[in-house]
């Protein structure tokens, strides 16, 4: 699949032999969803893009891979480049877009390459077959909060890169004010496959990329059906813990995902619960405290400051547990920290600070807040 | 086309050009985009100072090193020490003669062979203290 043959662009080849329309009743058939974390039925996002009315649309690629955990995003666009370029070309075939952008950020410059190189390889006659569309490779300077829709358009349309609070949807008014169609790598790389095998037969063999790091034997991607469960991930996809230490938790969707105790190993993992597919593996010898403090350290940097629970939330979450608590058992730091993360829930402006504490709120609700109290 | 949204969007291609020329965006650097975009100096700062990577300390080899979960649960942090040390990275975070900077970023997207670094656009992984010196050493 990697390289490029006639049989590749075959995917191409049919989607362009149906109507825009067509294209998305496959999707929808395939049961295709968002799998950069948010499960949305893609069909359903295209055909909105699809009916929005304007002269111009755009579609975006968002490659901007930032939640720690996560790596597929990085091994499809320098593995697979022609199957992320073939899903933008079709999702522009489909809504009516003929500019696209894909959104990397900085540090996948060996991804720029392949890209660069997968957008040369197509048959020149083909192109023009879809309209000669305009592909551009936005190399963006990064940053966890860019991969969040709203922050990413802002990003392009070069400014700082702050979510905007909706409606509208960048489905509706996205880049330049224009209806904009925003999917994730992984998403987009899918799309080539359900035209190979035909949408009913993709939905019976698809596979979500999970990535697994941390304290397994073998850290790596792996692809499963959804519903696979954590313990089969682990110890055999994985080969189990990588040491006689046994298994604590796993941080399911990345740091800012959900966690998983030993008893939670044969809960089925699907859509609501696999978030982006990245899980990080830790062993009973690790500090939960340095765990969640590593973690606030990386939302006080990453928030994008413009709004105050989040700003400040984020920031004093990370001082409190950098210092050494008030009291001594830290029983009152940990109300501080609890009441805290409640409010940023409830009133950031966007993800980011509404997902930034729930490592913390999972483990104080699974293991006891004493795991935390004591240094 | 959009003429005005479309040059203003050039804002950020135009300041990575810069950073990646001279590490760090100068404020010369900000002036002669402002100018050539025509939009005003402010404008362009803000976006700037907005981005971390476009403020790097300038080096002829900038050491990017991930301090993320992944990583730093396999000890990236004394990666960090004994870079810090054998090359007397100042507080700067720069070493004698401008030779290499060092920043602690977040996640690089290679968690599974962390702990992991890019030395301007190239990655690094499954690093220790001793072989990521000695990667180090060879650029010398
Ligand atoms: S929640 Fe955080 S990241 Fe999101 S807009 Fe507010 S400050 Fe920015
Ligand atoms: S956590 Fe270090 S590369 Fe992802």
């Amino acid at each position: 699949m990697s390289s490029m043959s006639p049989a590749d662009n075959l995917a191409l080849e049919k989607a362009l032999a149906i109507k825009p329309e067509e294209i998305i009743d496959e999707i929808t058939e395939s049961g295709l969803r968002g799998l950069g974390g948010a499960g949305f039925p893609v069909g359903r996002k295209w055909r909105t893009v699809r009916e929005a009315r304007s002269d111009k649309k755009f579609v975006i690629c968002n490659a901007e891979e930032g939640e720690p955990g996560t790596f597929k995003d990085r091994y499809l666009i320098e593995n697979f480049p022609e199957m992320v370029i073939e899903g933008v070309l079709i999702a522009m075939h489909a809504v009516g877009a003929k500019q696209s952008y894909i959104y990397l950020r900085r540090e996948y410059g060996k991804g720029y390459e392949s890209l660069k190189k997968a957008v040369r390889g197509f048959p020149p006659g083909l192109i023009k077959k879809f309209g000669s569309p305009e592909v551009t490779l936005w190399k963006g300077p990064g940053g966890y909060i860019c991969g969040e829709e709203s922050a990413l358009i802002e990003s392009i349309s070069g400014r700082r890169a702050e979510p905007q609070s909706r409606p509208p949807y960048p489905t509706e008014a996205g880049l330049f004010g224009h209806p904009t169609l925003i999917n994730n790598v992984e998403t987009l790389a899918n799309v080539p496959l359900i035209f190979n095998m035909g949408a009913e037969k993709y939905r019976e063999s698809f596979k979500k990329i999970f990535c697994v790091s941390g304290d397994v034997k073998k850290r790596g991607i792996y692809k499963a059906a959804p519903g696979v469960t954590l313990r089969e991930l682990v110890f055999n996809h994985a080969d189990g813990m990588k040491s006689a230490k046994r298994f604590k938790l796993a941080l399911v969707g990345g740091v800012s995902g959900r966690v998983f105790s030993s008893d939670d190993l044969d809960l089925k993992l699907d859509y609501e619960l696999f978030g982006n597919g990245a899980i990080i593996v830790l062993d009973e010898s690790r500090s939960l405290r340095d765990t969640i403090l590593n973690i606030a350290e990386f939302f006080a940097e990453e928030s994008c400051g413009k709004c105050a629970p989040c700003r400040q939330g984020t920031s004093r979450f990370e001082a409190i547990l950098k210092r050494k608590y008030k009291n001594k058992d830290g029983s009152k730091d940990m109300e501080v920290l609890k009441l805290l993360s409640t409010v940023m829930k409830d009133t950031s402006l966007c993800g980011l600070g509404r997902t930034a504490t729930n490592v913390f709120d999972d483990i104080v609700k699974k293991f006891g807040q004493e795991v935390l109290m004591t240094s | 086309m959009e003429k005005k949204e479309t040059l203003a969007a050039n804002v950020i291609p135009e300041l990575m050009k810069a950073a990646s020329r001279k590490g760090e965006v100068t404020s010369s650097a900000i002036v002669s985009i402002a100018t050539k975009l025509s939009i005003p100096v402010t404008a362009v700062e803000q976006v700037a100072t907005f981005y971390p990577s476009l403020s790097i300390p300038p080096a002829k080899h900038q050491i990017s090193l991930c301090k993320s979960l992944s990583c730093h649960m396999e000890r990236s942090s004394a990666i960090y020490k004994a870079i810090k040390k054998e090359l007397s990275i100042n507080k700067a975070g720069v070493s004698p003669g401008g030779k290499f900077s060092i920043t602690l970023t977040s996640c690089l997207g290679l968690c599974g062979e962390g702990p992991a670094m890019m030395v301007n656009d190239k990655s690094f992984t499954a690093l220790r203290p001793a072989k990521a010196l000695k990667i180090l050493e060879a650029l010398k």
